[in-house]
C-alpha cells in the first residue's frame, strides 16, 4: 500500500496536476445507414419559372404503321392519336439546424463549425432516400411471397418477370429493406441451383454507394432503412424497378441566396445553401442547411412493389 | 375540427424522465408518415378467413413526393391515383362505420389515426396497429393482432361496396398465378426439400381458391350465366 507520500493519479486529479480525461482528435461515426440512392432516380433540372410546379412532358408512344389497301385511295389510313403524358414535381423545402453556443470555439474540441456543416451536407443524400423510399407504397404492382412470409427467390424472380412483361427494360434496381435483402440471401442460401449472388465488392462500393449490396441474376441490389412498413407493421414494402421509373429534381438553392446577407452565407451550391444565424443577445451560432427536392413516379408501370416479411 | 372535450389527462410520476404517452424516437428511427388508403381494381390476395380481401396502396403525405406540397396536402397525389384508376379510401367515409358504431368511438371510420413522439412528429399507424414501449424504449408493435383487425377492415371495405367486388376475371387470373406457383414449387421441391411445406401452404391455397370459383360458378349457373371458357381471359396492357 503506498504510503501518505506517495504521488498518484487520483490524487492529482483531485487536487490538481492531471485532469480526468482527454479528448482524442479521432471521431469516429456513430452507427446509421448512410445509403444514398438519389442516383436510382432520373435527374430533372429545375428550370421553372414562374411556378413551383415543374411539368415535364411524356412523349407519345410510337406505333407500327397500318398497311395500305389501295394504291390510290388513302381513306383507311386515319389519323392516330398522339397521347403525351406529364408528370410534375414540386419541390418541397427541407432544412435541418444546428445551434452552437460561443463557449464550443472558447473551449476547443474536434466538434465546430466546419465538422457540423459537413454533417449538413451527408444529410441532402438520407433525404431523398427517404423522399424515394416514401415512393414504393403508391405503385400499382406488387408481388412478395404473401404477407408475413420471409422474402424469397421466387418473389425476386416475379418482380423480375412483370417489369419483363411490362417491357421494362433492365438493368433493374431492387432497393430492399435490410431484413428483405437478410431474407432473400437466406432463401438463396437453401436454393439449390440458383444463380450466385455477388456480393459488392470494395471498388463496386466506390462506384455506386454504401447502399449497394451486389448483383443477382443482372439486378442490382441496394438495401435501406427508409423503406417503409405497410400492412400494419408486418410488412416492408420495398421494390425493383427499371430506369424512368422514378424523377428527382433538386430546385436551385442558389436562387434563395440573394435573401441572404452574403457574410452569413456558409455554402451554397446548387443543392444545398448552408447559412449562419447569429443570435448575440443569446450567444450562439446556428447554421441552417436548406434543399428543395422533389420525387415522383414517372412512370409507373415501370416498377412493382416488393411485399414480405419485417 | 368540431368542438371537443380532451379526455382524461396524462399521467407521469415525477420519477419518470420521459412522458409514457409519448413514443420514443431517435436519429435512426422511421417514423410511420401520414397516408390515405387506395385499391387498384386488380390488387385482391386470398385469405383463408374472409376470401377475396381488396390489397390496398399507401399514398404517402411526405412534402415533395409525388406533387405533395408543403401544406401536405394530398390532392395531386389522390388525383394521379384515381387517374391510374384506384378507388381512394377516403377516412370520412361514412361507410366506413360499422353497425351501430358512435363516430367518436369507430373503429375504422377515419382511419388516420396517430401517437404523439418525444421529437414532436405524429406517428401515423394503420388500423389495429398499438405500440408497445419497454423499458429501454424499444417500441413493439402487436403485429400478431392487427393484421387480423386490417383484414377485418379489408373485409369491411369490400362488404360494404366501399370497393368494387372483385372481378370474375381477376379471380381467374390469381387463381392461375397460385397455380403457377404450385407448378414452380412442384419443380423445385424435388431438389430443394426444405420447399415442400411451402409447397403444402401453396397448394392448400390453391384449392380454396378454387373452392371459391366454383361457388362463384354454381352462382353464376343459377343466374343463366355463361361459365368455363368464357370466364378465362388474358390481360392486354
Amino acid at each position: 500500500m503506498p504510503d501518505a507520500a506517495t504521488i498518484d493519479t487520483a490524487q492529482l486529479i483531485s487536487a490538481g496536476g492531471l485532469v480526468a480525461e482527454v479528448l482524442s482528435d479521432l471521431v469516429l461515426e456513430q452507427l446509421y445507414d448512410p445509403t444514398d440512392l438519389t442516383a436510382l432516380m432520373t435527374f430533372v433540372p429545375w428550370n421553372a419559372g414562374g411556378s413551383d410546379t415543374l411539368r415535364s412532358t411524356l412523349d407519345a408512344v410510337p406505333g407500327a404503321y397500318t398497311a395500305r389497301t389501295s394504291e390510290i385511295d388513302g381513306t383507311n389510313i386515319a389519323n392516330a392519336a398522339y397521347t403525351t403524358g406529364k408528370f410534375d414535381l414540386i419541390p418541397a423545402g427541407y432544412s435541418r439546424k444546428y445551434e452552437l453556443t460561443d463557449l464550443l470555439p472558447i473551449a476547443g474540441g474536434p466538434i465546430q463549425v466546419e465538422r457540423v456543416a459537413a454533417n449538413l451536407v451527408a444529410g441532402v443524400g438520407l433525404t431523398m432516400t427517404d423522399l424515394l423510399c416514401a415512393l414504393f407504397p403508391a405503385l400499382l404492382n406488387d408481388v412478395g411471397p404473401g404477407s408475413g412470409v420471409d422474402l424469397d427467390v421466387s418473389s425476386i424472380y416475379d418482380a423480375q418477370f412483370q417489369l419483363n412483361s411490362q417491357s421494362v427494360t433492365g438493368p433493374y434496381a431492387c432497393v430492399l429493406h435490410p431484413q428483405q435483402i437478410n431474407d432473400f440471401q437466406n432463401s438463396l442460401r437453401a436454393e439449390a441451383g440458383a444463380i450466385q449472388f455477388q456480393a459488392a465488392t470494395a471498388e463496386m462500393l466506390a462506384a455506386r454507394g454504401p447502399g449497394f449490396r451486389g448483383s443477382w441474376n443482372g439486378i442490382q441490389f441496394f438495401q435501406s432503412d427508409s423503406v417503409s412498413k405497410v400492412n400494419t407493421n408486418a410488412d416492408y414494402a420495398g421494390a425493383m424497378f427499371g430506369a424512368g421509373c422514378f424523377g428527382y429534381t433538386l430546385a436551385d438553392a442558389r436562387l434563395m441566396a440573394g435573401h441572404i446577407p452574403p457574410g452569413l452565407l456558409y455554402l451554397q451550391n446548387e443543392a444545398l445553401v448552408i447559412e449562419m444565424a447569429r443570435d448575440q443577445s443569446n450567444f450562439t451560432t446556428a447554421l441552417i442547411a436548406s434543399i428543395f427536392p422533389a420525387v415522383v413516379e414517372i412512370e409507373d408501370l415501370r416498377g412493382v412493389e416488393i411485399i414480405s416479411d419485417v | 375540427m368540431p368542438a371537443h372535450t380532451l379526455r382524461a389527462p396524462k399521467r407521469q410520476t415525477p420519477t419518470e424522465t420521459r412522458d409514457p404517452d409519448l413514443l420514443p424516437v431517435d436519429q435512426r428511427t422511421k417514423i410511420g408518415k401520414r397516408f390515405i388508403y387506395v385499391h387498384y381494381e386488380s390488387a385482391w390476395n386470398y385469405d383463408a378467413d374472409h376470401g377475396w380481401l381488396p390489397k390496398l396502396s399507401k399514398l404517402i403525405a411526405v412534402p415533395g413526393v409525388n406533387g405533395v406540397g408543403d401544406d401536405g396536402s394530398l390532392n395531386r397525389v389522390i388525383n394521379g391515383a384515381t387517374a391510374k384508376g384506384g378507388t381512394v379510401i377516403r377516412p370520412e367515409d361514412k361507410r366506413l362505420l360499422q353497425s351501430g358504431e358512435d363516430p367518436e368511438e369507430a373503429e375504422f371510420y377515419q382511419y388516420g389515426r396517430y401517437y404523439s413522439t418525444t421529437s414532436g412528429e405524429r406517428w401515423w399507424i394503420e388500423p389495429g396497429s398499438e405500440p408497445t414501449v419497454t423499458p429501454a424504449g424499444r417500441i413493439i408493435w402487436n403485429t400478431a393482432e392487427s393484421v387480423v383487425v386490417f383484414a377485418r377492415f379489408r373485409k369491411h371495405l369490400r362488404d360494404s361496396g366501399i370497393v368494387e367486388p372483385i372481378h370474375p376475371l381477376v379471380i381467374s387470373e390469381k387463381t392461375a398465378n397460385q397455380q403457377a406457383r404450385v407448378e414452380d414449387l412442384q419443380r423445385r421441391a424435388a431438389i430443394n426439400p426444405h420447399l415442400a411445406i411451402k409447397l403444402a401452404e401453396a397448394l392448400a391455397t390453391l384449392e380454396a381458391m378454387q373452392g371459391q370459383t366454383d361457388l362463384a360458378n354454381k352462382a353464376d349457373k343459377k343466374a343463366g350465366r355463361k361459365v368455363g371458357r368464357a370466364r378465362r381471359g388474358s390481360v392486354d396492357v
